[in-house]
């Protein structure tokens, strides 16, 4: 009977020992989560920026690991980081001297090698597209180099000026260990990285500039939303990216910090009018459907009133505060399509991109009720990215006869500079821009050699109010990355061409 | 038995082989994937340029030619998302996470969905059959993805017992493989409650008892194994459903599988590692059906003498 008992209790302590054993490492986790975890929406390919194939999922976690050879402030700013700079007076060139004493994490000191090497893995590795009006790279010495271009390029100090990596390490560890233990000169050190689950970096002692507060990082890569949300709540992570609109009340409710950053384009109504056969032809048509279209309402009732309504952000180059946003007025909008000979309305297509982007169909079928209350009756039309590209490359771009209305996001606000959008979209000859405007590529051609800050500046405002006049597109929402934190954390973030980065030098603790 | 165990696995080969002309096919015809790879803005002769190097300016059937004769060495090429790595390569290292999590639920959905089924069979119209009936009726009408979203917010959020998602210990491996089993146990309970209905009610059952058999021998051995042939046939076809319900776990729970690797390949068309790991998918997927239609022949000698 005895033996019997004891096994019983025997049988219990083992299960409480398994038990306890199950969760000891969750309970772990909680112990290191003052090191700070953050769950991020991305799953990088890779964080060496020198041949990631993905860089918009790679670079907002890679920016803590290596550097550009610029820096960028949280203002928006470029100032110098591993190198200073001049420009050629012919703006075909422009010297670099990089900064003494910059060390990788390996140990290896920043020379011009590394700078050709990189240049060269980009090349080689991915489709290095920054590179098309560079002509080569030129070494002068250990610390100085040049670089060539086939045209001035006002977007290679801000946009293309590239990631750095060590040639020593690479050809010390070779291919493989140089994409899993990715070797920089940035703030903070790859400790570990795990593809689809983390990656723990840890604060870079030898790093060149100020040191930052915080020691160890794990990022987690978490997909979904939801999960996102739940590992806040449950404590686990202290700060999340991407917070789906839906949600932010409901974590500032709870007690989360929540901070917005507006950093992707606009979604817009977009019109190719070159045909004079489409109704839209006529420019009275446009501004008609511009005054029927209520941005706000769109922003309030489907979007939770988080997105903003500009044409562009006050920070950016070339803002213009007297530029403003069409009223919604449908009386007017009746009116306008009375006087241009629609008073019955008539039929048009409405294509936008489905697949991912949030928000992206809602908002063509709020477009497409809001024209059908003033007579217009939209066929809306969703295409997968690739056949959109396809069509507009193919179809639509510079052709007289297409008949083309879309809901898209052609950029212009929250990049670099503005200029990068004028050249994708609204520049005659760019391979997807629908718009056709001799006057607007006078200005574009100006303003993409014009290393002048402040002469640009200028020239960007006339450019957005001649589209502006012509009513080439209507901006209805500017797509916002919402990050939640707990109470005690602060954060600034960055914003560097649609990329909203998540730097952790910029975290602080508060006590 | 072994000229119906060849001629299985001379099927399941073809199979495979007609899968990957299919995943080919298909993959390729959502459009060009030079368009995604590169910058909208791209230049004719950039496009031009990208497509001679993946090999995409060859005709269909000579790129499938290709593809084929490197398949068969086991190459399946180099994946354009994953930054140059062979997309082999890449399916292989997050295999063991997939099949980690698609087998702990399918050991749940067997075990449990076999247990609660014979229990509710034998016990019928009493406390257990309504509870078995119900938790049947609720499992297949409630969708996985919302009962994991459920637990996280009941387990994790709630009573912080169990992490939000990843993969680690056990506990990271309960709520997804419940949330994927879920569904399975529902059927393999109903289908088990059923047979066993029909077999307790047979002659040969009578036969057992009358001879003095217990009844848990009678239950077990004599009536179960009678039972199995369609539980197991359900049991293979929940093997599918598991596959793919893992896609949508691994989604939800961070779970660092194919599934979410496959499906982001799809995003990205990432041909390599679609290629890569629907062959794989395929592979195991057929083993299965072929382990079940030779395990058929094990428990029924009437299959196996066909």
């Amino acid at each position: 009977m005895d033996s019997k008992k004891m096994a019983e209790k025997l049988a219990v302590a083992l299960l409480v020992i398994l038990m306890a054993t199950m969760f000891m490492p969750v309970c772990g986790e909680a112990a290191f989560s003052r090191n700070l975890v953050i769950g991020y929406e991305g799953d990088p390919d890779t964080l060496d920026m020198c041949s990631t194939r993905h860089a918009p999922t790679a670079i907002p976690i890679a920016a803590n690991v290596m550097e550009r050879l610029f820096q960028i402030t949280t203002d928006g700013e470029t100032v110098p980081g591993l190198a200073s700079w001049t420009i050629a007076p012919d703006k075909m060139s422009i010297d670099f001297k990089l900064r003494k004493g910059v060390k990788f994490h390996s140990g290896d000191s920043l020379t011009t090698k590394d700078v050709i090497f990189s240049y060269k893995r980009i090349l080689e590795k991915t489709t290095a597209t920054g590179f098309r009006w560079v002509k080569d790279i030129e070494i002068i010495d250990d610390m100085n180099f040049r670089v060539l271009f086939k045209q001035p390029d006002v977007l290679f100090l801000k946009d293309r000026s590239f990631f750095i990596g060590s040639k020593s390490y690479f050809d010390r560890v070779g291919e493989a260990e140089f994409n899993k233990k990715v070797v920089g000169t940035g703030p903070y050190r790859v400790i570990n990285w795990r593809a689809a689950e983390f990656v723990e970096l840890e604060r870079f002692d030898d790093y060149w500039g100020e040191k930052p507060e915080i020691k160890n990082v794990r990022l987690h890569f978490i997909k979904e939303g939801t999960t996102r949300i739940s590992m806040l709540k449950a404590g686990e992570a202290d700060m999340i990216t991407s917070v789906p609109y839906a949600m932010v009340k409901d974590l500032e409710r709870s007690g989360f910090k929540t901070i917005k950053l507006a950093a992707h384009p606009t979604t817009q109504v977009q019109f190719q009018f070159m045909n004079p056969n489409v109704p839209w032809h006529d420019k009275r048509v446009r501004l008609a459907i511009a005054h029927a279209i209520d941005g706000d309402a769109i922003v309030k009732s489907l979007l939770h009133g988080i997105p903003a309504r500009v044409w562009l952000s006050p920070w950016e180059l070339g803002y213009d505060p007297s530029l403003k946003l069409w009223e919604y007025d449908p009386k007017k909008a009746k009116q306008l399509l009375a006087e241009a000979g629609y008073a019955k309305g008539f039929e048009m297509p409405l294509y936008y991109w489905a697949g991912r982007t949030t928000g992206q169909k809602e908002t063509a079928e709020a477009v497409a009720l809001y024209l059908k209350a003033i007579g217009i009756k939209c066929t809306m039309i969703g295409w997968e990215p690739v056949k959109m590209i396809e069509s507009i490359r193919i179809k639509w771009h510079n052709n007289p006869e297409a008949v083309h209305v879309g809901v898209a996001t052609p950029p212009i606000a929250h990049q670099t500079d503005p200029v990068y959008g004028f050249r994708t979209s609204y520049y005659s000859e760019s391979t997807i821009s629908l718009y056709n405007n001799p006057e607007f590529d006078k200005i574009y051609l100006k303003a993409s050699q014009e290393f002048d800050d402040a002469k640009r500046a200028e020239l960007i405002k006339q450019g957005m109010r001649i589209i502006a006049d012509d009513v080439a597109t209507i901006p209805i929402w500017a797509n916002v990355s919402v990050y939640a934190l707990k109470k005690d954390i602060d954060f600034t973030p960055t914003l560097r061409a649609m990329d909203a980065l998540v730097l952790v030098k910029d975290i602080k603790i508060r006590p | 038995m072994r000229r119906y165990a060849l001629k299985r696995v001379i099927l399941g080969i073809i199979t495979v082989i007609i899968v990957s002309m299919i995943i080919f096919v298909a993959s390729r015809l959502s459009g060009d994937v030079t368009y995604l790879l590169l910058p909208q803005d791209a230049t004719k002769e950039e496009v031009g340029r990208l497509r001679a190097k993946l090999g995409l300016d060859k005709p269909l059937p000579f790129q499938y030619l290709y593809f084929l004769k490197d398949a068969v060495r086991g190459n399946f090429g180099k994946s354009y998302r994953y930054t140059n790595r062979e997309a082999m390569e890449i399916i292989l290292e997050r295999l063991p996470a997939t099949a980690e999590l698609a087998f702990a639920a399918f050991l749940m959905s067997v075990i449990c969905g076999l247990l609660l089924g014979v229990l509710s069979a034998t016990k019928r119209d009493n406390f257990l059959d309504t509870l078995g009936k119900t938790f049947a009726l609720i499992g297949q009408a409630m969708p996985g993805f919302w009962l994991g979203v459920m637990a996280i917010l009941i387990f994790s959020v709630k009573l912080g017992w169990l992490p939000t998602s990843g993969r680690g210990n056990i506990s990271h491996l309960i709520m997804p493989s419940i949330s994927i089993a879920w569904f399975s146990i529902a059927s393999i309970l109903r289908i088990t409650r059923s047979t066993m209905l029909d077999v307790l009610d047979s002659e040969y059952i009578k036969t057992a008892r009358l001879k003095g058999n217990s009844e848990l021998i009678v239950i077990w051995k004599h009536a179960l194994r009678n039972a199995l042939i369609p539980v197991l046939a359900m049991s293979g076809i929940q093997l599918a459903h598991l596959l793919g319900g893992v896609v949508i776990a691994e989604t939800i729970f961070s779970w660092p599988g194919l599934g979410s690797l496959i499906l982001e390949g799809i995003y990205s068309r990432d041909y390599a590692l679609v290629q890569a790991g629907v062959f794989v998918i395929s592979i195991i997927f057929i083993t299965c059906n072929l382990a079940v239609d030779l395990i058929y022949g094990v428990i029924d000698p009437r299959i196996r003498y066909d």
